[in-house]
């Protein structure tokens, strides 16, 4: 280490020779403190453009990579956690070396933007080697952070942006964001949890992910996924600091594909740090390990310790909400309810109202934390002897509980057991139904946990969460079609969702108005808190009318766009909610629609064709690069779409080419089944495309290929419209 | 006493009444006005300027500071509207004073937000808005808005406008012009408003009013693809020409060649190092004989080496970056690009100047001494006697090639201590050309499949190249493709090779195989043929209620042709109609005709003037159907 104290004065003063030349040219312009300043960034430059990593000193882009947009040579990011008085301190260091290989990438970056609590330093590198600093107090804040390109936002904070000097095509940025926070030594504090894939936008030379941690206080949660090396210990006992690497190199860039859960399929890693003082381990609402020992699994028994140890911290609040807040529970009923279910569902109603109503109630914000609404569901129920368990699981989209790491990563939900009836409740949005399936995790391992007071009472469970199947989730679209003026077709659809299938036309199909105020006065709420003060009054009423003008507008703009994603509609006429969708007693979303489409009859000389297989919508279009795949399939959930089209055939013509109407594809992963029948001016049709599973392994995927193509290949069906 | 109490009472009593008639009147005037404006929740009733001038002094250097006061009366036209305002400023401006007064005239606390105000493709500016919200309760509720506002210096204060982004039942400007400032007034875009005009000389106060009233003025449009707004707009013109001081006359903008000395001024403030630039210049040109492969070389390395980074920070929204700094830096906004381009063709010994010109945003020319007329610059090489303009922030344009917005500008060139006026010549329609070659034969399986050429050059070429060269390589094959297939699975591309994708001074040629699915469709003897994939135009009907004329990018020609092999046995039994119709700005001539063994559809399109008239709406939405009728309409071969 002593050696290395020369070496480091040396690349110190290369550095300050080297941004000496900028600084004389402004000195005579600036004052004293901003000298003083520019002598600190280019102290800073040095220390961490100075670094030692061999890596960095590459200047070369491998040829396989020539055709690609930008290569990252280098990167790496620090994290070192330390103690230092009664602040935790907290120091991120992020440096990255790219190749930009074309314009796109050049434009990208010669408009560099960052967080304004970052420190930032830019070198370029040309072709001829040469290398050249860039300034970087010239930056500009940014008001509008929609402008933030998605490669450098991160969190909605202020950022800053730089126009980068002298940047071409074949060049190398070679920069760094510094950033450093200090926290007051709390009981305990976890820093921001970090999961990320190892490919990205760009191919990848060489990564790397160091942590240095003070020997004193700090746990440390990292595994590696799907492939991802394993971390590197190091010790320096006389810093008192343990030092964690996880290296990774020749990584391709990240690929698209449809279907796909990258965090499943792709080489991952996962850390948080967190500080705690020994004394508050007991109360941790994370998973603590050993100080300064990685650690990278959770067990059963761990995990249920922490849902006790959460239910625990808990209870007073959750005492109180339920206390001072649910006395409409309170009033009707009374403490032997003998209806266990008719509880149930307004006990949970009634919470869901909170969420969906929230825009009134600003406090009730917390209502949507998903640990809190169990608890006082929990405490609810309990209080009527409702047999309950906390379940916590993992989304599925980001791992499976075996590779649980952190808690931020669980979900809580209460599984309810009346009768012989069991029901898995969990945190309502606002269009949520007690009886709806847990997307989230439909089908997989959670865990059950019958919290105590005394651990050795704790009873922890496998369970599965009950997976929908695809009659659960039907979408289907009737569709009257009538022509006018040969050319148009006008439509009369009834549209029914069910089950997880009805998420996807909430947002477009209701408004604030078809649903919150009978919710108010179910609940015998008012829609604001109420008040004397007139000047509050007047806001509210201020806040509802522009809501209202808003949410109509925004309906009306919504279903124009969603009609033109499948084909061209001339005009929109009528739109009539039928079911919400919402209702305790009715759980389908059922909307009709009026509308006319004139691309899809075509005249030919005295006859007409129709391009009846458009009527299904657009359907996936399989480009020839997708029809092998090497990564397996998950899908949302299982799904059956029907359209039931009834076409009138005008009066002196007849139909030619039925017959290919006629469609069945079916096997395990799913199908794409048609009927056509005549029955006398009526053509009807009737379609179905059934996504059979959830999830399904790659070797099933041409057998996707085969009911996906077959609902595509229905859509360039035509009909001839023949003049008798 | 009981005399005076009754008279107080009494007093009361008619305040009373006279505000409870007036509320009545207001609400009556929110429900005439909503039924003319159903849409909006807030009229302004009455909004008045009154603009002061003054001399003030700054390092130096007197300006003539202009002072607005205005007052604006709003009624809300529903209960319980919401209605935020804003207002603009920048570095050559201040809000001294922003008030807010509702009922009874009490004053109100205004919660302002500040706000960056950036314009299209700027990076920075000093632009920025300062947003308020003027919250009513009530139908017919009356809010006054009082705001003063200083502009530090008449000069950057060219024009004011007469509409705002709400309706305003009445607008009045009052201008105290005092008798030692020479001020026109220009009017431009009055016809058609109902507007007042008085002049009033007010000898004690040596000062000339003039005030404009101007009555129920809606809301600007806010329409895609249309000219500027000081095309259409009313606004006025303030040309600030020359004043005096202490009896001696000192010029402001009097006329082009004081607005070209300020111009200049600020060139010569310049520190251009030319050193700097030499040995880049040197290699460029190190291998080039002629004097056109010299000027291309540094002409096309301006272009593809400085990006367009544009910051509009007070004077730098005026004054040309030195060329050596934007040679450094890479990246520059017009002013700077042109700095570097004349410098750099100096250095290899053209003469290059800098030109000022209004691109046709703008509808002023140089008549108007004004800071108003001009938004851009280029450069212009002088050579063989001739002039050429080189705008280096047009990517990929060919040496002796014209942007569509510069065509037709009046320019000021710098030529020492004076000046040319000079006209950018204007192109045809032939320049932009895009031309597609189609030859396909049916196929036993009944794809369409053959081979296809596309060919653009001008602004069509220039187009493509903007969209292809912004995508990342990686993306760019596949982007093509999708291209060239229109994004639609029944086509497939191969082959595709492209000729002068990176050479300004070719046409860019695009040739690949074509295959197509699913445009044949076989009904006994029949087959029902699809023949044109691409379609241009066929949803392109005109809203015939919008405002403004519609603006394309620039002057088009497509000219295509597609020949079918008619395969053995088979005779075209139906071929669609053929559409022909030519008017001053647009024509559309298509037609099919066949032999016994070919099948030949020829499309022409052009807009040989880049716009769509007002006037030629409706005839334009005819065309329009009837182009629908065409596109929707199928060609038979039949069995023989």
């Amino acid at each position: 280490m002593r050696n290395l104290k020369p070496l480091l004065f040396l690349i110190l003063f290369l550095f300050l020779a080297s941004t000496s030349l900028v600084a004389q040219q402004n000195s005579r312009s600036k004052k004293p403190s901003e000298l003083k300043l520019l002598r600190e960034k280019a102290l800073q430059d040095a220390k961490i453009f100075g670094n030692s990593d061999v890596e960095f000193e590459n200047l070369e882009t491998p040829k396989k990579w020539l055709d690609e947009s930008a290569v990252v040579l280098a990167r790496k990011i620090e994290y070192i956690y330390s103690n230092e008085f009664k602040n935790i301190m907290f120091e991120k260091i992020f440096r990255s070396r790219v190749t930009l290989l074309d314009q796109s990438a050049v434009e990208l970056y010669s408009e560099f933007y960052f967080m304004s609590t970052n420190e930032i330093g830019i070198r370029i590198f040309k072709p001829d080697g040469t290398m050249h600093v860039v300034e970087t107090d010239q930056a500009v804040e940014v008001e509008n952070t929609v402008n933030v390109p998605s490669t450098f936002y991160s969190l909605k904070v202020e950022y800053k942006k730089l126009a980068v000097p002298n940047l071409e095509v074949g060049d190398i940025i070679d920069y760094y964001y510094h950033y450093k926070e200090a926290h007051i030594n709390f009981a305990e504090h976890a820093f921001e949890p970090i999961i990320f894939t190892l490919s990205g936008d760009y191919p990848v030379l060489f990564q790397k992910i160091d942590f240095k941690v003070q020997f004193r206080g700090f746990y440390i949660n990292f595994n590696s996924y799907n492939g991802a090396d394993e971390l590197i210990e190091t010790e320096n006992e006389q810093t008192r600091t343990k030092s964690f690497s996880f290296v990774d190199s020749d990584r391709e860039k990240l690929e698209s594909m449809r279907f796909l859960y990258k965090y499943l399929s792709e080489p991952t890693i996962k850390f948080q740090v967190v500080y705690s003082s020994p004394k508050y381990k007991r109360t941790s609402s994370n998973f603590l390990g050993e100080i300064g020992e990685p650690k990278s699994h959770v067990s059963q028994i761990e995990l249920g310790e922490y849902v006790n140890r959460v239910t625990a911290s808990n209870k007073k609040g959750v005492e109180y909400y339920v206390n001072t807040r649910c006395g409409y529970l309170r009033k009707k009923y009374s403490r032997n309810e003998v209806n266990k279910r008719r509880y149930l569902m307004d006990a949970y109603y009634y919470l869901r109202f909170y969420v969906l109503s929230s825009n009134g109630y600003d406090d009730l914000k917390y209502s949507v934390n998903d640990e809190y609404f169990v608890l006082i569901m929990k405490t609810l129920l309990d209080r009527q002897d409702i047999r309950n368990e906390i379940v916590v699981a993992i989304p599925r989209s980001t791992a499976t509980l075996d590779n649980l790491l952190l808690s931020e990563e669980l979900k809580w939900l209460l599984k309810v057991n009346i009768g012989n009836s069991e029901y898995i409740i969990f945190t309502p949005d606002r269009y949520s139904n007690m009886d709806d399936s847990y997307a989230v995790a439909e089908g997989c391992v959670a865990f059950a946990v019958i919290p105590s007071k005394n651990i050795k009472n704790m009873r922890v469970s496998e369970i599965e969460i009950p997976i929908s199947s695809a009659v659960d989730n039907i979408v289907t679209k009737q569709y009257n079609v009538t022509l006018s003026d040969m050319n148009v077709m006008n439509i009369e659809s009834t549209i029914t969702s069910e089950g997880i299938s009805k998420y996807d036309y909430f947002s477009s199909a209701l408004i604030y108005d078809d649903y919150v105020p009978a919710e108010f006065r179910y609940f015998d709420f008012h829609e604001f808190p109420e008040t004397k003060n007139a000047t509050k009054v007047r806001e509210q009423k201020r806040k509802i009318n522009d809501r209202q003008a808003e949410d109509s507008k925004k309906r009306e703009e919504r279903f124009e766009t969603r009609r033109n994603r499948s084909f061209n509609v001339s005009s929109f006429d009528d739109f009539e909610l039928i079911e919400t969708g919402i209702d305790r007693n009715s759980t389908s979303l059922v909307y009709s629609e009026k509308f006319s489409v004139e691309d899809l009859v075509k005249k030919a000389g005295p006859n007409y064709m129709l391009e009846i297989g458009m009527l299904i919508g657009s359907q996936i279009e399989l480009e020839e690069k997708e029809m092998k795949r090497d990564k397996d399939i998950w899908i949302g959930h299982a799904v059956i779409y029907i359209h039931e089209i009834n076409l009138t055939v005008p009066d002196g013509y007849k139909l030619q080419g039925i017959d290919k109407l006629n469609i069945n594809v079916e096997n395990e992963t799913g199908g794409f089944i048609s009927t056509a029948v005549l029955e006398g001016n009526v053509l009807k049709i009737n379609t179905k495309k059934i996504y059979k599973n959830n999830y399904e392994p790659k070797e099933n995927w041409s057998k996707m290929v085969e009911f996906i193509e077959a609902a595509y290949d229905f859509t360039q069906i035509k009909l001839l419209m023949k003049k008798v | 006493m009981n005399k005076l109490f009754l008279l107080i009472v009494s007093f009361f009593v008619l305040i009373n009444t006279l505000n409870a008639q007036r509320i009545e009147q207001d609400l009556v005037k929110a429900k005439q006005l909503k039924k003319e404006y159903p849409d909006e929740k807030v009229v302004c009733l009455s909004s008045e300027s009154v603009f002061n001038f003054f001399i003030t002094s700054d390092k130096d250097e007197d300006m003539i500071e202009v002072d607005q006061n205005t007052e604006q009366r709003f009624i809300s036209l529903i209960d319980y509207a919401e209605f935020v305002t804003f207002l603009y400023y920048d570095e050559n401006s201040e809000i001294s004073r922003l008030d807010v007064r509702g009922r009874n005239n009490k004053k109100e606390s205004v919660v302002s937000l500040d706000q960056e105000y950036n314009g299209n493709g700027i990076f920075h500016s000093d632009g920025r808005m300062k947003l308020y919200d003027l919250g009513f309760d009530t139908k017919g509720e009356i809010k006054r808005s009082y705001y003063s506002k200083t502009y530090f210096n008449i000069l950057y204060f060219p024009s004011v406008f007469f509409q705002e982004y709400f309706p305003v039942m009445e607008k009045t400007l009052i201008f105290n012009i005092p008798d030692w400032l020479d001020l026109e007034l220009m009017e431009q875009n009055f016809e058609g408003y109902t507007f007042e005009k008085n002049i009033e000389k007010n000898p004690k106060q040596k000062t000339t009013t003039i005030t404009y009233v101007f009555k129920n003025l809606d809301t600007p449009p806010d329409e895609r693809k249309s000219f500027g707004p000081t095309y259409y707009m009313p606004h006025l013109l303030l040309l600030a020409k020359s004043y005096n001081d202490k009896g001696v006359k000192k010029n402001l903008f009097g006329s082009v060649d004081d607005l070209y000395d300020w111009y200049k001024s600020l060139v010569k403030q310049g520190k251009t190092d030319r050193e700097v630039l030499k040995p880049i210049v040197e290699e460029l040109i190190a291998d080039k004989q002629t004097d056109e492969e010299k000027i291309k070389s540094i002409y096309y390395w301006v272009q593809d080496n400085i990006r367009y980074i544009a910051f509009e920070d007070g004077l730098a929204g005026f004054k040309p970056e030195d060329a050596d700094k934007v040679y450094q830096n890479r990246y520059g906004d017009c002013k700077g690009m042109a700095n570097l381009t004349k410098h750099m063709l100096i250095i290899a010994g053209f003469d290059a100047r800098l030109t000022w010109l209004g691109t046709r945003h703008i509808a002023y020319s140089y008549d108007i001494p004004s800071l108003a007329v001009d938004n851009h610059m280029i450069c212009t090489l002088i050579h063989g006697g001739k002039k050429i303009y080189l705008d280096a922030t047009e990517e990929f344009i060919a040496y002796g090639a014209l942007a569509e917005r510069i065509q037709g500008r009046q320019v000021l060139i710098e030529d020492g201590d004076s000046y040319i006026l000079e006209t950018v010549p204007v192109v045809s329609s032939t320049e932009n050309l895009q031309e597609t070659t189609v030859n396909l034969i049916l196929e036993n399986d009944g794809r369409l499949t053959g081979t296809m050429k596309m060919e653009f050059i001008g602004e069509a070429k220039m187009d493509f190249q903007r969209n292809y060269q912004s995508l990342s390589s990686s993306y760019k094959d596949d982007a093509l493709r999708v291209y060239l297939s229109d994004g639609d699975k029944n086509i497939s591309i191969d082959k595709i090779e492209t000729i002068g994708l990176n050479d300004r001074d070719i046409p860019l040629i695009i040739k690949s195989n074509i295959s197509m699915d699913n445009q044949v469709a076989e009904f006994d003897d029949d087959m029902y043929i699809t023949i044109d994939k691409d379609k241009e135009f066929e949803h392109f009907d005109i809203d015939s209620t919008r405002f403004c004329d519609w603006l394309f990018s620039y002057k088009l020609l497509f000219r295509s042709e597609v020949r079918l092999a008619i395969p053995e046995a088979y005779k075209v039994s139906y071929c669609p109609d053929n559409l022909k119709i030519i008017t001053d700005d647009f024509s559309f001539d298509i037609s099919y005709s066949y032999t016994d063994t070919e099948l030949k559809y020829s499309k022409i399109i052009e807009i040989s003037n880049g716009v769509i008239r007002k006037k030629d709406f409706d005839s334009w939405n005819s065309l329009i159907e009837e182009l629908k009728k065409l596109y929707n309409d199928q060609v038979i071969l039949s069995k023989i």
